[in-house]
C-alpha cells in the first residue's frame, strides 16, 4: 500500500465569486515526481499556497505526511520545503547567508546548517557565489539558491511553482538531477509547469486541474496511453481555435 | 505625438489609482494639493525676491531652481515610470518624437506644477506692471522647459545606474546628505548678517552664464523693458535647451538599442563569517538568525542605510538646535534619550515592512513567529545601547561633568525598550510593504496602517511620561544618585513593558500571520 504523501480532502478556496479550488480531493504518493498542470488561473498557485500553509483554505483538509497543514502547522511545515514562482527573498544576504539564516530559522543545529549548506551549494554550483549578495545572482541562481533552503532541512515533501521557468538548460540539467536525486531517496517532489514535455519527462504521476477542479490525475502512462501529454492536456482543458476570427489580412503584404 | 503621449499619461495615472483603491487617490489628492501649496508659497516668496533684488536675483533663484531639477530626481531615483522609454522602444516612434512627448507629458507632474507656480511668482514679482508681464512669457515658459528637459536628460542618461542596486545605495545617501547640507546651509545663511539677498544678487551675478541663470536675468531685463541683452540671454537660453533636447534624443536612442546595464557582482567583504554574532550564541537559534540578518541588513540595505544617515543628520541638528539648551549643561548626556528614541522610532513601527515580500519565507519554515520578532529587536538594542552609551559619554566628556552619565544612559535604555515594545505591537497592526525600490516612503500605506502609526505614536508618548518622571522628578529634587535609582526603576519598568509587548505582539502575529502576508506580498502600485 503506498503511504499518501499529500493528502487533499474537499480543499477548498474562492476569491469573491471566483472559486480557485473546487473541493479538490487527490493524493500524492510518498516517492513520486509529481505534476501539477493547468492552463493559466487554473488554480495551481493557489493549491500549492494552501498545502504549504501559505493561504487558509475557505473549507477541507490538506495533510502532509502526515499532518494536517493548519491543525499542526509546525508539524507540517517541517515536514515540507517549499519554492514558489518567482521567490523573493532576503537578497541582501548572500547565498550562504541565506541558507544558513533559513536552517537556523527553522531551529536547526548550526554546525548542520554549515554542513548541509556546503554540500547543498556545491551541489547546485553556487559555491563561487555564495558569498556574493542574492541581490546580485541569476534569475537562475536565485531559483537554485531557494531550493537549496528548501531542501536543507531534508523535507519529507518538496514543493515547487514552475521552477524551470526562465533558466538555462544547464542550470534546469543541475536541478532535475537534484531533484531526481531526492525522489530517489524516498523524497516527494510535487511540480507545476506549463511545459507539458518537461513534465511528461519528470513525472511518474500527474494531476490535471482546470478552473478548480480535477480533471485528470493518475500515474503518466495511464493518462498518456501512448499520446503526446501536450494533446492530452489540451483535450481535456478545451484548447481555444482561431476558428471564426478574420485574421486574413496577417502576413498579406496589403499592410 | 505630444497630446498623444499626454493623454497615454493621464490614462495610466488613472488606472493606477483605479487599482489601488480609494486611500491612492486621497494620497494623489494630497500630493497635488501639497504640490500646489507649496508652489503658491515659493511663487510669493519668489516675487518677493525678485523685486527687493531685481535681475540678480531672479538669475539667481532660476539657478538655485535649475539646479535642484537636476539634483532632486537622481537624488531621489525618480524615474518617471509612468512612461518607461524603455516600454515604446519596439514601437516606430524616432528619439526627436520620443523626447518631445516626454518632454510634453512631464509637464503633467506635481514637480512641474511646483515649478510652473513659482515662475509665474518671479514674471509677477518682476514686473513693474501687467503689461510688462507679456516679454516675460518667453523667458519663463522657456525656463521650464530647461529644468524639466535637463532633469529628464540626465535621468536617461543615468537609467542604468538608478536602476542598480549600488545606483540605489549612492542615491540615498546622497539625498540624505544633500538635504541635510541644504538645510546647515540655510541655517548658517540665516545666522549670518541676517538678510540673505546681498548673497543671492552675488551668487546671481556669478550664475547668469549659466542657462537657467541667463533665462532669469532674461525674464528681469525683459520685465524692465531693455530688450536688448534681454533677447540676447533668451536666444541663449533657447540654444541651450536645443542642445539639451539634442542630447536627450542621442541619450533616448542609445538606451533603447543598447542592452540593460548589467548589475555589477557585489561579493560581501570579508569573506564568510558566520551569521549569528558571537554575543549571541547562547540565544534560541531563530532568534539569533534573525538578529544576525537584521544586522547584516542594517549594514547593507539602503532603507536602513538612509535612515541611519538621516538620524546622523538629525543628531547633527540636535546638537546645533534643540540640543543647545542641554550643551554646556550637566545634562548633556541625556541626548542620549533622543538617540534612543530616534532608533526605536526609525524602523520599529514597521519592522515587517522592510522584510516586504519575503515574509512568506518566514512562515514556510514554521517558525515562532514571536522569536522574529525578539530578533529584530535584539538587532535594534545591540546598535542602539553602544550608540546611545557612545552619545552620553562623549558628551559628559565635552561638558567635563559625568555626574548624570549613568542616569542618561539607564534613561535611554528604558526609552529604547519602551518604544521598541509600542512598535512591536504597531509592526503588527499596521505593516505596510517598504520595497527597496520605494526609498522614499511607501506608497502603500493603508489606512488602517497610518491609524496604527499615529497610535503607537501616542501611545509611546504616554508610556515614555512615567519613564521620564521616573528620572526626571528624583534627579532635580534630591540629587544625582536619586536620579540614577529612578532610571534603575525606569529601566525595569521599560524591560516589563517591553515583555507584555512581545506576549501581545507575539500571539497577534500568530493570528494575523496570513493578514499580514497578504498586506505585504502586494506588489508595488
Amino acid at each position: 500500500m503506498t503511504v499518501a504523501a499529500v493528502l487533499y480532502n474537499g480543499l477548498t478556496k474562492k476569491f469573491g465569486s471566483k472559486v480557485a479550488v473546487d473541493e479538490l480531493v487527490a493524493e500524492i504518493p510518498a516517492g513520486s515526481f509529481f505534476g501539477i498542470c493547468g492552463p493559466n488561473g487554473a488554480g495551481k498557485t493557489t493549491l500549492l499556497r494552501m498545502t504549504c500553509g501559505l493561504l487558509q483554505p475557505d473549507a477541507g483538509r490538506v495533510e502532509v505526511a502526515g499532518h494536517d497543514v493548519w491543525a499542526d502547522p509546525v508539524a507540517a511545515k517541517s515536514r515540507l520545503g517549499m519554492v514558489p514562482d518567482s521567490p523573493s527573498m532576503f537578497t541582501r544576504l548572500t547565498g550562504r547567508e541565506l541558507v544558513e539564516f533559513t536552517g537556523l530559522l527553522r531551529g536547526m543545529n548550526p554546525e548542520v546548517v554549515q554542513e548541509r549548506g556546503s554540500n547543498l551549494l556545491r551541489l547546485l554550483d553556487l559555491e563561487e557565489a555564495a558569498e556574493t549578495l542574492v541581490a546580485d545572482y541569476s534569475l537562475g541562481m536565485s531559483k537554485k539558491v531557494a531550493i537549496a533552503c528548501a531542501l536543507l532541512h531534508n523535507p519529507r515533501v518538496l514543493f515547487l511553482d514552475e521552477p524551470f521557468a526562465g533558466i538555462d538548460p544547464v542550470a534546469r540539467q543541475v536541478l532535475e538531477e537534484t531533484l531526481k536525486r531526492f525522489t530517489a531517496a524516498g523524497g516527494t517532489v510535487a511540480f507545476s509547469d506549463h511545459s507539458m514535455d518537461v513534465v511528461e519527462r519528470l513525472c511518474d504521476r500527474l494531476l490535471i486541474i482546470d478552473e478548480g477542479k480535477v480533471v485528470l490525475a493518475g500515474t503518466t502512462a495511464e493518462i498518456t496511453r501512448g499520446r503526446r501529454l501536450q494533446e492530452v492536456f489540451v483535450e481535456a482543458v478545451g484548447g481555444s481555435s482561431t476558428e471564426g476570427v478574420d485574421i486574413t489580412w496577417l502576413g498579406s503584404t496589403s499592410g | 505625438m505630444a497630446w498623444l503621449y499626454l493623454r497615454l499619461k493621464a490614462r495610466l495615472i488613472r488606472n493606477r489609482l483605479r487599482n489601488a483603491g480609494g486611500w491612492a487617490t486621497l494620497a494623489f489628492i494630497g500630493i497635488w494639493s501639497l504640490a500646489f501649496g507649496v508652489g503658491s508659497v515659493m511663487g510669493l516668496l519668489g516675487g518677493v525676491v525678485a523685486r527687493l533684488v531685481g535681475g540678480q536675483g531672479t538669475a539667481a533663484l532660476f539657478s538655485l531652481a535649475g539646479i535642484a531639477w537636476l539634483v532632486g530626481p537622481v537624488a531621489a531615483a525618480a524615474l518617471d515610470e509612468t512612461i518607461e522609454p524603455r516600454r515604446l522602444e519596439l514601437l516606430p516612434i524616432t528619439p526627436t518624437q520620443m523626447s518631445w512627448g516626454l518632454l510634453a507629458a512631464s509637464f503633467f507632474g506635481p514637480g512641474a506644477l511646483v515649478t510652473i507656480l513659482f515662475v509665474v511668482g518671479v514674471m509677477v514679482g518682476s514686473s513693474p506692471d501687467w503689461l510688462s508681464l507679456i516679454p516675460t512669457l518667453g523667458a519663463g515658459i522657456a525656463f521650464v522647459v530647461w529644468c524639466i528637459a535637463s532633469a529628464r536628460w540626465v535621468t536617461t542618461l543615468l537609467t542604468d545606474l538608478l536602476r542598480s542596486r549600488a545606483g540605489r545605495d549612492i542615491a540615498v545617501v546622497g539625498a540624505a546628505i544633500l538635504g541635510g547640507g541644504s538645510a546647515f546651509a540655510s541655517t548658517f545663511l540665516s545666522n549670518g548678517s541676517g538678510d540673505p539677498m546681498p548673497a543671492l544678487a552675488a551668487f546671481g551675478r556669478v550664475s547668469v552664464y549659466l542657462p537657467p541663470g541667463a533665462l532669469g536675468r532674461s525674464l528681469g531685463l525683459l520685465a524692465d523693458g531693455e530688450w536688448g541683452v534681454g533677447l540676447a540671454l533668451l536666444v541663449y537660453g533657447l540654444a541651450a535647451i536645443a542642445l539639451v533636447m539634442l542630447g536627450w534624443q542621442r541619450s533616448l536612442f542609445r538606451l533603447s538599442t543598447r542592452a540593460p546595464g548589467r548589475v555589477s557582482e557585489a561579493v560581501a567583504r570579508g569573506g564568510h563569517s558566520p551569521l549569528v554574532p558571537r554575543l549571541l550564541s547562547g540565544w534560541p537559534a531563530p532568534q539569533a538568525a534573525t538578529a544576525g540578518k537584521e544586522l547584516r541588513y542594517l549594514r547593507r540595505d539602503p532603507r536602513f542605510r538612509s535612515q541611519a544617515v538621516g538620524l546622523a543628520v538629525a543628531l547633527a541638528f540636535l546638537g546645533l538646535g534643540a540640543g543647545r539648551m542641554l550643551f554646556g549643561t550637566e545634562y548633556s548626556p541625556f541626548l542620549a534619550v533622543i538617540v534612543a528614541w530616534m532608533a526605536a522610532s526609525t524602523t520599529g513601527f514597521n519592522q515587517f515592512g522592510f522584510d516586504d515580500r519575503s515574509f512568506w519565507s518566514y512562515l514556510v519554515t514554521g517558525v515562532e513567529l514571536r522569536s522574529v520578532l525578539v530578533g529584530k529587536n535584539l538587532a535594534v538594542a545591540l546598535v542602539g545601547l553602544p550608540v546611545l552609551a557612545l552619545v552620553a559619554v562623549v558628551a559628559s566628556v565635552l561638558v567635563g561633568d559625568a555626574r548624570h552619565l549613568g542616569s542618561a544612559i539607564l534613561s535611554g535604555a528604558a526609552i529604547l525598550a519602551v518604544w521598541l515594545a509600542v512598535g512591536n505591537v504597531v509592526s503588527v497592526l499596521g505593516a505596510y510593504p517598504l520595497p527597496e525600490s520605494n526609498l522614499f516612503g511607501s506608497r502603500n500605506v493603508s489606512g488602517s496602517a497610518l491609524f496604527a502609526s499615529l497610535g503607537g505614536l501616542l501611545a509611546a508618548g504616554f508610556l515614555s511620561l512615567p519613564i521620564a518622571a521616573f528620572v526626571v522628578v528624583p534627579l532635580l529634587i534630591w540629587g544625582t544618585w536619586q536620579g540614577l535609582s529612578g532610571a534603575g526603576v525606569a529601566v525595569v519598568i521599560g524591560l516589563l513593558i517591553h515583555r507584555l509587548s512581545l506576549r501581545v505582539a507575539g500571539s497577534l502575529l500568530e493570528s494575523r500571520a496570513l493578514r499580514l502576508l497578504e498586506v505585504l506580498d502586494k506588489p508595488p502600485v
